[in-house]
C-alpha cells in the first residue's frame, strides 16, 4: 500500500519535472529559432537585394536623382536638358547593388562619378554654345562646383539609408550567435537526455520533446503569421515610394523566414511522432 | 489530445512570461513605433492638391470682411491662390508650403507665415529662374493681385532689398500688420556660383477682405 503510494508520487513528480523540462526545452528551441530567423531573415544581404528588386527601386533612385538634380539646376539657371544622359539606368542599377553588397560586408564602395561629371560639363558647355553665350570667368568657375553638386546628389540617392550600420549589426549578431547556438545545443542535449533518462519507456520521453517542438512551432509562427496577416508593417511612414516598397518587401521576406522555420518544426514534430510509433512497436 | 493542449499551454505560458518580462519596455516600443507608423497604409500621390476655386472676382467687388468659416484652410502642398502682377508678367499658383515639390510647380508659402486677410505677414518664395524670374524688373509702386477662394487681395510694392539668406532681419514674423514679402535667389544670372543672397520684395496691403471670427 505504502509502496504503491510512493510509486504514484514518484510518477507524478516525474510528470511534473518532465513537463517543466519540456517547457524549458520549448523556450530554448524558440530562442534558437528566433536567433536563426533574425539572422537568415533580416541580417542577410540577399533579403535586402530581394527587397530592392521587388518594385522599381532602381528606377525610383534614378528618377529621384534627376528630380533632385533639376532642383539644383533650376536656381542656378540651367535647363533640365543639361542633365540628359548624364547617367545610364544600368549604371544606377549596378551602383546601387554594388554599394549595398559592399556596405553589408563592411567595405567602402568607391563611386565612379567621372563619366557623370564629364558628360554634365559637356552638356553645360553645349547649352551655352546653343544659346550663343560666351562663358564668363565666374561661370567657368561655377561649372566644377555645379558638377560636383550633382555628383554628390547622385551618391546621396544611390546610398541606401542605414545600410552602413548593417555590417556592424551583423558582426555583433554573429558574435552573439557564436556563443548562443552552441549553448542552446548543449542545453537542449542535456534536457533531452534528462527527459529520456527519467522515463522507463523512451517513447514517453520523446513525447515530451514533441510537446516542445509543437510549442516551438506555435511560438515561432504566431508573430510572423499575425504580422503578415495584419500587415501592420505596411503602415510604416517613409517618404520615397521606392524605398517604402523595398523596406516592406524586406520585412515581409524576413517574416516569411519565421513561417518556414515553423514548418520545419512541424516536420520535426511529425518525424518524432513516427519515432514514437517506431519505438513503441520495437518495444512490443 | 495532449499533443494539442500541452503545446498550447506552453505557448500561452511562454508568451505570458515574455509579456511580463517586457512590460516595462512595451509602452516605450509602442510609442517609438507610433512615430514611424501611419494610421493607414501610405499613399504615394505625387499630384499636389488644391483648395483654390479659380476665383474670378475683381479687387473692386470684394467685401470688407470674410468669416473664418468661409476660409478653406489649405494643408501642406495644396494650392490656395494665384498671384499676378500684370506689368512684369508675374503669374504663379501659390501653394501652402515651400519644399522642392512645390517650387517645381509654383510659388510656395513659408508655413510659419499667414494667409492673406489675417492682418499678418505673408511670405512667398519661388525660383528666380521660373515663377519669380519677373521679380528682377519689379519696382516700388507695382500692384500685386493675390487671388484666393475667399477673396481677392491687392498689394503695392513698397520697396525691395537684397540680403543674405540667413539674415532674419529681412522679415518680422510677429509683425501685426499685413505685409506680403516675396523672395527669391539673387542674382538672376545663370551659373554665377552658389546664390546665397535673396531679393526681398515688400508689399503693403491696399485692398481685400479681412478674415474675422
Amino acid at each position: 500500500m505504502r509502496n504503491n503510494k510512493k510509486k504514484k508520487s514518484n510518477k507524478l513528480l516525474k510528470k511534473v519535472i518532465s513537463t517543466l523540462l519540456s517547457f524549458l526545452l520549448a523556450v530554448i528551441f524558440t530562442v534558437g529559432s528566433v536567433l536563426i530567423g533574425v539572422y537568415i531573415g533580416f541580417l542577410n544581404e540577399n533579403r535586402i537585394i530581394d527587397g530592392l528588386n521587388y518594385k522599381d527601386y532602381y528606377s525610383g533612385v534614378e528618377s529621384t536623382f534627376y528630380e533632385n538634380s533639376k532642383d539644383i539646376s533650376t536656381p542656378i539657371g540651367l535647363p533640365d536638358t543639361v542633365l540628359d544622359g548624364i547617367v545610364e539606368s544600368e549604371k544606377v542599377h549596378q551602383d546601387v547593388k554594388n554599394y549595398v553588397v559592399s556596405a553589408v560586408n563592411g567595405q567602402t564602395f568607391i563611386f565612379d562619378i567621372d563619366s557623370l561629371k564629364n558628360k554634365l560639363e559637356e552638356n553645360v558647355r553645349g547649352y551655352f554654345a546653343s544659346q550663343e553665350w560666351e562663358i564668363q570667368p565666374e561661370q567657368e568657375a561655377t561649372i566644377p562646383e555645379y558638377t560636383q553638386l550633382i555628383a554628390d546628389e547622385y551618391i546621396k540617392c544611390v546610398k541606401l539609408p542605414l545600410v552602413e550600420h548593417f555590417a556592424s549589426a551583423k558582426r555583433v549578431y554573429q558574435k552573439i550567435l557564436l556563443f548562443a547556438i552552441p549553448s542552446i545545443v548543449i542545453l537542449s542535449a542535456i534536457i533531452i537526455f534528462m527527459m529520456l533518462h527519467m522515463q522507463k519507456w523512451k517513447h514517453r520521453g520523446i513525447r515530451y520533446i514533441v510537446y516542445s517542438s509543437f510549442a516551438t512551432m506555435l511560438m515561432v509562427a504566431i508573430p510572423g503569421v499575425v504580422a503578415l496577416a495584419s500587415g501592420f508593417y505596411k503602415h510604416i511612414n517613409i517618404s520615397s515610394e521606392y524605398l517604402y516598397y523595398a523596406l516592406v518587401k524586406y520585412i515581409s521576406n524576413g517574416l516569411w523566414v519565421f513561417i518556414y522555420l515553423a514548418l520545419i518544426w512541424i516536420v520535426v514534430s511529425v518525424a518524432l511522432l513516427f519515432l514514437i510509433r517506431f519505438v513503441k512497436n520495437y518495444k512490443n | 489530445m495532449a499533443y494539442i493542449y500541452m503545446p498550447l499551454i506552453f505557448t500561452v505560458i511562454g508568451y505570458g512570461i515574455l509579456w511580463i518580462a517586457t512590460a516595462p519596455v512595451i509602452d516605450f516600443v509602442y510609442n517609438v513605433g507610433s512615430m514611424v507608423m501611419a494610421q493607414e497604409v501610405p499613399e504615394f500621390n505625387t499630384q499636389l492638391g488644391s483648395v483654390f476655386d479659380g476665383n474670378d472676382g475683381t479687387p473692386e467687388e470684394q467685401p470688407e470682411f470674410v468669416s473664418t468659416s468661409n476660409v478653406n484652410l489649405p494643408v501642406f502642398g495644396e494650392q490656395y491662390g494665384q498671384i499676378t502682377c500684370e506689368r512684369i508678367g508675374l503669374d504663379a499658383p501659390v501653394y501652402f508650403g515651400d519644399d522642392n515639390d512645390i517650387l517645381r510647380v509654383g510659388a510656395g508659402q513659408y508655413i510659419g507665415s499667414f494667409l492673406p486677410g489675417y492682418g499678418r505677414l505673408i511670405m512667398l518664395c519661388a525660383h528666380n529662374t521660373t515663377f519669380f524670374r519677373p521679380l528682377q524688373i519689379i519696382e516700388a509702386g507695382d500692384i500685386i493681385v493675390f487671388k484666393t477662394s475667399y477673396g481677392v487681395y491687392q498689394y503695392q510694392v513698397s520697396r525691395t532689398d537684397i540680403k543674405d539668406h540667413n539674415d532674419s532681419s529681412a522679415y518680422d514674423l510677429l509683425k501685426e500688420e499685413e505685409e506680403l514679402i516675396m523672395y527669391t535667389c539673387y542674382p538672376f544670372e545663370t551659373m554665377v556660383g552658389t546664390k546665397t543672397d535673396r531679393l526681398f520684395v515688400y508689399c503693403e496691403k491696399i485692398s481685400g477682405p479681412t478674415v474675422i471670427d
